[in-house]
């Protein structure tokens, strides 16, 4: 036979097969548009315009490989519940004589159609909104840049390898399964009159297992203290509760239903006898597939209510992570009147006023400190987990910055040692061979650290002037000690965010004449850099999320044509008995209701139990307004509730077309 | 006089195309009464009529023409819901394919139309237990329908249908997937419902289960071709005479 005929029945059962396809290709479609969107940005020049670009790209190019996962991983499951409903088609085709050859040049066929009407529609989808997409991206980003790129090959190439290489994993899947199933498998595996399955004893173990599992993993996730030492362990806990979740669904609402049906007041309602009844079934049947939906559901809220309130709440980040206007370091002390010269003069051109000024001299490097003797020494002491930075500060610096008032005699310190190293309240320290009296210590969080994120502990000694300060660093230097005083300048100004960022750019151009100038950074920076990397995140998140709405539509959307078809001969019995299509429609409402809202609230369970995580991870981005970041959880939980009922109506009215349309065959 | 439970005026059934051509006529008028007690079995060919005739009267289908009163009702006239209402009220039915609900207990299948006319618990209890011990299930209630045979499930079916005492009880082909035992302890059981004064309307391709009525319609064509009533003949003579009367008209 000619391969030309395959091709023909391919083209054939795609054409019959309408139902399904279609909405495959749909989801298909919009994969392979937000994986193109994503790879064209990636590799778009003009994203180099954009404040820590590296960090975007990154970030980005780590997108392109998740979607690529997830449609890989969400393409094998939706293939399952497809080539289920196919079985008896290809059982067919082999009863008929057709060898494995043969259903694999039509399998093999099929694939071609979809990936290339998927491919095709896909990128031109993405051709006709990359520049919209660009051009949203950088106005998210808060960053003016004319639209560069046009049409770019390599995004193309990449999306069309990474689809032929998923389509290629599935049909050799499709492939494999003909080939293991007897035919008599293949013909009976779509069977309708499937017996209901009966609650066992497994499944009141499961049902409890699966409770154990998720309460159990609630506990340890809002018990644990810092999530940043354990995230491996707290990613398990997560996968525990998805795992519990579908052991929840297949056991426990089963018993819960049983439970229900025993109940005669209940039972006995025309409105819930056949529902109950059902549901019993149809929620042990469809476990796998609501379990899918409540992972997809719990990661759509998470993913993009932490996304969108990252993205609204930049503003409080960056007033967060640095609350001086500006800060500017550089090596000596003369070069720092500079500093403050070039501060001054770029305001006065930015048509901004300086408000304060301060500066601050210290000498900070890395150390280890035995905590034990209270010893500061650069070897034969214990390291600890992470590196040990003390900083030398003047006693008038501290007191300015800290707002407070302490005073200090000759040969006395202020020790501030950080809070998470267990110290001892020590008289006396060893400074490299030199002897300091302590006449204050105490513990503090001295720095946050980029993002919250601890990557030292910061010890400060604080000495009573300049002139101490220079002794101790000349005496470090005699045992061979390079580093040098360093000189700061923090300074404050009011105006507007614009004009603020123009004072940026001006200071910024000053500040590079000045040869020892090694550190520029302000709230203005922070905020532009903020914000491009929060739009990446928002752009990534809402993708994602969309893509995963996407699948969610398309399991209940098959799942609904898959059991409405099973259902139909039901039906046509209640309506024999003398039920009213009302009636029918009414039950069929409540007990799909019922089915598509249990993943529902067990994604609002998991949300709400994941909140103290989510704010955690918020923290590392400096977003510590947790009521401002509840509010968008609410607002995002509420929309996608919304999206979610309309689904569930869409799907619904599916459901009532084919089962009421049976009737009339 | 019993009273009368079923008048059939001239019915006709057309089957037409889209565009109104006429594309086959199962049913040239047929026309018969059903008294309170009767027992009616419908014979003939395939598609001679029987089974269209049997939808008509059990308001699952309409009729082209013609009229069918229930009781003194004419349900040609009754919209939708009164249809449904009046079918789960009036109409017991018992099919061939049996029709039960696999997600229901054998219990559940047979109170499911008592749960439509939301009878309290205690009156759906009491006459699913009556019924349950008629038809022999009472031991099968808690089971599910794929794990009982054939004949158990007719049986559920037949208590099914009676469950809210209808006017008329229509069985179409109800020993049809059955085997000869199964088959005749169910025209058995039909048997004794009618002698407790059930009307039943049956149609049937057995002339061994036609022998247990009391009056046997011959459909040829879309119309009534001949009447054969029981009277005082036994079962078997009825079924002799049937089956002469079949060979009488084959020959």
């Amino acid at each position: 036979m000619k391969q030309s005929f395959w091709a023909k029945i391919a083209f054939k059962n795609i054409i019959e097969n309408r139902n399904f396809y279609i909405a495959n290709l749909v989801v298909d479609v919009f994969t392979i548009t937000a994986f193109y969107l994503f790879t064209y940005m990636t590799l778009n020049p003009g994203l180099k315009a954009a404040p820590g670009y590296a960090t975007l790209i990154l970030v980005l190019s780590l997108g392109c490989v998740f979607v690529a996962i997830i449609t890989l991983f969400f393409k094998l499951y939706t293939n399952r519940i497809l080539s289920k409903r196919r079985n008896r088609e290809m059982g067919l085709y082999a009863a008929w004589g057709l060898e494995y050859k043969n259903i694999d040049s039509i399998l093999f066929y099929e694939t071609v159609y979809i990936y290339l009407a998927g491919s095709f529609f896909g990128l031109l989808i993405g051709f006709i909104f990359q520049k919209l997409v660009y051009n949203g991206l950088f106005t998210l980003m808060k960053c003016n840049k004319d639209y560069v790129g046009g049409l770019s090959f390599t995004p193309v190439w990449i999306t069309l390898l990474v689809f032929i290489v998923i389509d290629f994993i599935i049909l050799l899947s499709n492939m494999r399964k003909i080939r293991k199933n007897k035919v008599i498998t293949l013909l009976k595996e779509e069977d309708d009159t499937a017996p209901v399955k009966k609650l066992t004893f497994f499944d009141i173990a499961k049902g409890v297992f699966g409770l154990i599992l998720i309460i159990g993993s609630y506990y340890y996730i809002n018990t644990e203290v810092d999530f940043r030492e354990s995230i491996e362990s707290i990613m398990l806990a997560i996968g525990v509760f998805f795992v519990g979740s579908f052991f929840v669904i297949s056991g426990a609402i089963v018993m819960l239903e049983m439970f229900l049906k025993k109940k005669d007041k209940v039972y006995y309602k025309s409105a819930f006898f056949s529902t109950l009844a059902k549901l019993i079934s149809r929620t042990k049947n469809n476990a796998m597939s609501l379990s899918v939906i409540n992972i997809l559901f719990t990661c759509v809220i998470i993913g993009a209510s932490t996304t969108i309130s990252l993205y609204l709440g930049t503003q409080r980040q960056a007033s967060v992570a640095f609350k001086a206007d500006g800060l500017v370091k550089c090596g000596n002390f003369e070069d720092r009147a500079l500093c403050k010269e070039a501060i001054y003069d770029a305001a006065s051109e930015a048509g901004v006023n300086v408000i304060k000024c301060d500066e601050s001299v210290l000498l900070g490097f890395q150390t280890l400190f035995d905590v034990e003797n209270g010893v500061y020494e650069n070897e034969g002491i214990e390291p600890k987990d992470l590196p040990e930075v003390v900083e030398i500060r003047l006693l008038s610096d501290f007191n300015k910055s800290f707002d407070e008032n302490y005073s200090l005699n000759d040969g006395e310190i202020l020790l501030v040692t950080d809070e998470d190293l267990p110290m001892k309240d020590y008289e006396t320290i060893d400074f490299y061979g030199e002897k300091l009296n302590v006449k204050y210590h105490y513990d503090t969080k001295l720095y946050p650290g980029v993002d919250n994120i601890k990557y030292a502990y910061n010890n400060f000694i604080i000495v009573k002037d300049f002139d101490t300060l220079t002794s101790i660093h000349e005496k470090l230097k005699e045992t061979g000690f390079t580093k040098d005083l360093s000189y700061w300048c923090e300074y404050y100004v009011n105006g507007s965010k614009d004009e603020k960022i123009n004072l940026d750019e001006i200071l910024y151009e000053k500040l590079s004449k000045i040869s020892t100038v090694d550190y520029f950074d302000s709230n203005a920076t922070q905020l532009r850099t903020r914000y491009a990397r929060n739009a990446i995140f928002l752009f990534l998140g809402s993708f994602i999320s969309l893509i995963f709405i996407m699948y969610m539509v398309f399991i209940m959307y098959y799942k609904q044509i898959e059991e409405a078809t099973d259902d139909a001969p039901n039906v046509l019995i209640m309506q024999k008995i003398g039920m009213y299509d009302a009636e029918i429609k009414k039950s069929i409402f409540v007990e799909n209701g019922l089915l598509f809202f249990v993943p529902v609230v067990m994604a609002f369970c998991h949300v709400a139990a994941c909140f103290g995580m989510m704010s955690d991870i918020m923290k590392i981005f400096m977003l510590t307004d947790i009521a401002f970041m509840k509010l968008c959880v609410v607002l995002f939980c509420l929309f996608i509730l919304l999206v979610y009922v309309l689904m569930y109506y869409g799907a619904y009215k599916v459901y009532i077309s084919i089962v009421l349309k049976k009737k009339t065959n | 006089m019993s009273e009368k439970m079923l008048e059939l005026k001239d019915l006709h059934k057309t089957y037409q195309t889209k565009r109104g051509e006429v594309q086959y006529e199962a049913l040239k008028g047929i026309s018969f009464d059903a008294y309170e007690g009767d027992f009616i079995a419908i014979m003939g060919e395939s598609g001679s009529g029987k089974t269209t005739t049997l939808n008509i009267i059990a308001s699952l289908d309409t009729a082209t023409m013609g009229n069918v009163v229930i009781g003194g009702t004419d349900i040609s006239k009754m919209g939708n819901k009164e249809i449904c209402r009046f079918r789960r009220e009036k109409l017991g039915f018992v099919f061939q394919d049996f029709n039960l609900l696999n997600y229901f207990t054998v219990k559940d299948n047979i109170a499911f139309p008592m749960v439509l006319l939301n009878k309290s618990k205690k009156e759906i209890d009491e006459r699913v237990n009556e019924l349950s011990e008629k038809t022999g299930i009472t031991k099968l209630l808690n089971k599910y329908p794929y794990e009982i045979s054939g004949g158990e499930k007719q049986r559920t079916a037949v208590a099914r249908a009676l469950v809210c005492r209808p006017t008329l009880l229509l069985a179409d082909e109800p020993t049809g997937a059955l085997d000869s035992k199964n088959s005749d302890q169910l025209m058995d059981l039909f048997k004794t419902f009618n002698n407790l004064g059930q009307t039943i309307i049956m149609v049937t391709h057995s002339v061994k289960s036609a022998s247990k009525a009391k009056k046997v319609l011959f459909l040829k064509d879309g119309v009534i071709g001949a009447t054969l009533e029981k009277e005082t003949a036994t079962d078997e003579e009825f079924e002799n005479e049937i089956a002469n009367f079949l060979y009488s008209v084959r020959k």
